[in-house]
């Protein structure tokens, strides 16, 4: 730090925290969506735990205390916690320091779990520190966590409990830096700029800065304030934290020290400290309310979730259960979380808002199988999951990798057979695509001469096996009786396929197909785009589909191969249709035919469970070699498929995670995409798994059987 | 003038006369060794089951080692003249392997034939211990092969040669296999599986990985523990994003590499990320975690 600076002028990186417009050419700014996926796997790696990610709207230098205050409010323990981390992050000028920023914060979140901050037990000794634990007499409080116990040995116990969070943090923040090195510049700069932010918090006590102050000893932010009375306190502080900091410190050892911080904690006088320049009107605008807000870091209460049923879970390890009472009793103490309105009765426990106390911050979530209730949306109570006479209805998972979880049973499939037009339109396409059908044809009757094998050891066969023969005549010399086995031949491996082809009929593929014009003067392209418009024959992208169909049904019928042809869109979770053209087992007819003139754009792309559903298709056949063919015209999207009705993210990697069940499967997925843009998230959507990128839409009824042709053979 | 490389600096042994001479290094993770003693004592086959680089093998030439040890003892006190440990015939099981490459064939010599055994002939009659590696690779025809070996039998049949051979005492029947990665089609026959008792390995715990590390690459504790940390968080990792985790032999080449002069961070990055994963996210997050725990 600058000596020459006064203290007030630092800290304030964080007033940059607005998103920039990302076409401004010197944005390194970082928004957490595009960060999420690998600081998730980063967090599981480092606790083996599955971290959930929320965007906090929480003052960023309180993140280093969302730890402690998902643990009062019971929503983190050993086996979970969530990652508060703001939606974008611009503080630094490089993209580099940024995300060191972003990987930084999370780190000392997750770290909590690391390094046992939850594991908290008031029996076990500690090892760096006198236990004076057991030489205090506090209030005989029976039936309460371990932490319950410990605060109940203080008598100004929200005192404690900061004395104990700046320990903690202390604790982990050491251990960060010894155990990921790494990390340690831009973690050491991470934390110097949240404490530096804090103290401008106007009406803040002096114990409390005591406090604050004193996790900040190891890197010297005692400098970064002139109070005189706060010179020894911290100078006695220090010896303690410089114990505290060692590899071995356990969170017991970060209880101990806590007893002797707030013991010189409470030689202070309860004195508030208001900085010149502050007015009650900046409390206001920065939202600061003083003390509770300060310790807890500001939390509203959609920032806290409680997850029900995950601390019902009988099978769950938890050092820390924390009942209705404890809380209640924690609440007592002061130690709690900003006050709530609204919270309505936790059913864990019976109790209602109206039985807590002011201080206790709940949140509750509808109950569900799932965590992710904020993602109902009022729509999806009338969505359908009653099946229509001629539909059947099938449920599937939905990937969450978020929460790195399925979302048990979240989709319902509404599979019908697709009703029917006229075969004038599968008739013309044959009549107009003569030349192409007769290319593809050849091609495919080229396949059997392909499916040749060598079969050896055979009575008779196109010629002899040299080894064999040599093998034999050996035999016969050591006076066994020859097989006759010499020969090999040719053989045509049966073709054992079952193929799928899922076509996108979303909304967008009524889309016009837009050609290419070469390049030309404004005036002459407007009359270039009018006559173009008023000369061609307008055809959308389920137009090029449909004709796809028709002559892949024709090219399969060839071979004799199993093939279905299944259409699907929808509309939200509880509404994803299903259309049969084809089914696998049926035989081509006039039908099909009547079939094909009806397909048609309709709403969302919700392709992982349309992608499941198939998979189901494709496993009750017997077939050796399986194929699933998904023809697309863009990105997966439907109606609330993640977290709102934009979550690209969620709506990928679930279609990643559908691809990937059905490899595992032993099922052979495609993607073929006519979205020029579709690389990009073809390429993290895909990854193994073979995909395609069409420029030029017309070529689709050519690449299509072909692709079949190469991935059957 | 720099010293030219011996044109011959390999050795050569006959499979059934392959002794391990020299201790190997092993760190024993919890009863194996008293289970493997008390099977070898019993005439029991084993089964090894555990993840690629893991130390299967390690432990099997530290047991051959051990075994051989006692049996040297054993004959000395017994004034046996010729004094031979026991060989470790190991055979790498692949999708092509015959019940003729194991067990023999006739060659032709001249204007006569000539039987030749194969290496689960040798290993049978010379009483050493046979070593089938990846034994799901190898044809379920060929598996069954072992059945009269794997029993109360202890014997091989010959058909060609119309003989029953009996295993020497000092004969045992080791299998191995990766239940991770092995697909369903290829697991191993219930009646070949229930011939066995199954030994289990996971990766070792941190300490126990960080003596390993260090013994083999010959670096300083703090770097063999860094990479054992390494290794402990690559494995936190789920089935999910990463089929295979890393295992204790690429964190030795890693260390190895290290000793070479590669910087940390790109030692773990050509050994411990790369090496296991082609997803690029999960590279990436594997590199934050590289990145994390060395400067």
């Amino acid at each position: 730090m600058n000596s020459d600076q006064h203290p007030m002028d630092m800290g304030n990186i964080f007033d940059n925290f607005t998103v920039e417009s990302r076409s401004d050419k010197n944005y390194h700014g970082i928004e957490l969506s595009t960060v999420e996926p690998v600081l998730q796997i980063y967090c599981q790696a480092l606790t083996g735990r599955e971290i959930l990610f929320k965007e906090g709207k929480t003052h960023l230098p309180y993140l280093r205390n969302t730890w402690w205050t998902q643990l009062i409010a019971g929503s983190a323990d050993n086996d979970r916690i969530t990652v508060f981390l703001p939606a974008s992050f611009t503080g630094y000028t490089t993209y580099d320091e940024n995300f060191a920023w972003y990987k930084s914060a999370a780190t000392q979140q997750v770290c909590h779990i690391e390094f046992g901050s939850y594991d908290f037990c008031f029996e076990k000794e500690a090892q760096l520190f006198e236990n004076l634990r057991y030489q205090i007499k506090g209030e005989e409080v029976e039936g309460t966590s371990d932490f319950g116990k410990y605060f109940s040995l203080f008598e100004n116990r929200a005192l404690a409990a900061r004395a104990f969070v700046s320990m903690e943090n202390a604790r982990i923040n050491y251990l960060v830096k010894h155990h990921y090195p790494g990390l340690k510049k831009s973690y050491t700069r991470m934390q110097e700029d949240a404490l530096l932010a804090l103290e401008i918090t106007p009406g803040i006590t002096l114990r409390n800065i005591f406090c604050i102050l004193a996790e900040g000893i190891e890197f010297d932010a005692v400098s970064a304030i002139e109070i005189d009375s706060l010179y020894e306190p911290l100078r006695a502080a220090s010896e303690i934290v410089v114990r505290l900091c060692h590899p071995s410190a356990s969170v017991e050892d970060a209880a101990e020290a806590a007893i002797r911080i707030y013991r010189i904690a409470r030689t202070l006088p309860e004195n508030r400290v208001y900085i010149p320049g502050y007015s009650d009107e900046d409390r206001e605008t920065t939202g600061y309310s003083g003390d509770l807000d300060e310790f807890s870091g500001n939390f509203k209460l959609d920032d806290i979730r409680l997850d029900i049923e995950q601390r019902n879970n009988p099978g769950r390890r938890t050092s820390v259960p924390l009942t209705a009472e404890e809380l209640k009793k924690l609440a007592d103490m002061k130690i709690g979380i900003s006050d709530v309105s609204d919270a309505d009765s936790l059913p864990s426990t019976g109790l209602s808002s109206a039985d807590l106390p002011r201080g206790v911050n709940i949140y509750q979530f509808p109950q569900s199988k799932y965590s992710q209730i904020d993602r109902y949306h009022p729509d999806d109570i009338n969505q359908p999951t009653v099946a229509e006479d001629d539909e059947k209805l099938f449920r599937y998972d939905e990937w969450d990798f978020r929460t790195r979880q399925y979302i048990s049973e979240w989709c319902c499939v509404h599979e019908k057979v697709i009703s029917e037009g006229n075969s004038y339109f599968f008739d013309s396409t044959l009549e107009r695509r003569k030349s192409l059908l007769s290319e593809i044809k050849k091609q495919f009757e080229k396949l059997p001469a392909e499916m040749l094998y060598k079969a050896k050891n055979l009575e008779d066969g196109d010629e002899y096996d040299l080894d064999l023969v040599i093998s034999e005549l050996i035999d016969k010399k050591a006076g066994h009786t020859p097989t006759g086995k010499v020969y090999w031949k040719k053989q045509k491996i049966h073709r054992d396929v079952a193929v799928a082809f899922l076509l996108d009929m979303s909304g967008s593929t009524a889309d016009l197909i837009k050609k290419n014009r070469p390049p030309m003067q404004y005036e002459e392209s407007i009359k270039y785009d009018f006559m173009k418009f008023v000369m061609q024959q307008h055809r959308r992208i389920i137009d090029v589909e449909k004709e796809t169909v028709v002559l892949l049904c024709s090219a399969i019928e060839l071979l004799g191969d199993s093939y279905g042809i299944y259409g699907f869109s929808g509309h939200g979770h509880n509404n994803v249709q299903y259309l049969v053209i084809k089914d696998l087992n049926e035989s081509f007819s006039e039908k099909i035919k009547r079939r094909v003139d009806q397909i048609a754009p309709i709403h969302g792309t919700r392709m992982g469970s349309a992608i499941r559903h198939t998979i189901t298709k494709l496993d009750a056949c017997g077939n050796s070699l399986k194929l699933l063919f998904l023809v697309s015209d863009g990105y997966p999207q439907d109606h609330m498929y993640g977290w709102d009705d934009d979550d690209k993210q969620y709506a990928i990697n679930d279609t990643k995670m559908a691809l990937i069940e059905a490899t595992r499967r032993n099922i052979i997925p495609f993607c073929l995409t006519v979205d020029s843009s579709g690389t990009d998230y073809l390429r993290s959507m895909c990854q193994d798994i073979g995909y395609e990128v069409l420029d030029d839409i017309e070529a689709l009824p050519e690449r299509l059987p072909m692709l079949y042709k190469k991935l059957s053979t | 003038m720099p010293s030219r490389a011996k044109r011959h600096d390999f050795k050569s042994h006959i499979i059934e006369e392959y002794y391990i001479t020299e201790e190997p290094f092993y760190l024993p993770l919890k009863d194996e060794i008293a289970l493997f003693e008390a099977a070898y004592a019993e005439k029991i086959p084993v089964l090894l089951k555990g993840p690629t680089g893991c130390g299967k093998t390690r432990f099997l030439e530290y047991m051959t080692y051990r075994m051989s040890q006692k049996e040297l003892t054993k004959q000395e006190s017994d004034h046996h003249h010729n004094h031979t440990g026991i060989p470790l015939i190991t055979i790498a099981c692949h999708e092509d392997l015959t019940a003729s490459d194991l067990v023999g064939k006739y060659l032709l010599e001249g204007d006569t034939t000539r039987w030749v055994d194969g290496p689960l002939t040798r290993a049978v009659k010379s009483g050493g211990i046979c070593y089938l590696d990846e034994v799901v690779e190898a044809r379920k025809d060929t598996i069954v092969l072992i059945h009269p070996l794997a029993d109360h039998r202890r014997s091989l049949y010959i058909e060609k040669k119309g003989e029953v051979l009996e295993a020497s005492d000092r004969f045992m029947l080791v299998i191995s296999y990766n239940p991770g990665y092995q697909s369903i089609l290829k697991n191993l026959k219930h009646s070949t599986r229930q011939r066995f008792i199954a030994i289990e390995f996971t990766h070792p715990p941190r300490d126990v990985e960080t003596k390993i590390i260090q013994h083999e690459a010959g670096v300083s504790p703090e770097l063999a523990a860094r990479l054992a940390w390494l290794g402990e968080k690559i494995r936190n990792i789920k089935e999910q994003d990463l089929s295979e985790v890393i295992s204790t032999r690429l964190l030795i080449y890693a260390a190895r590499l290290v000793k070479e002069g590669i910087p940390a961070r790109r030692a773990c990055e050509v050994a411990a990320v790369w090496s296991i994963t082609d997803d690029q996210e999960v590279q990436k997050s594997l590199k934050e975690v590289v990145t994390a725990i060395f400067e």
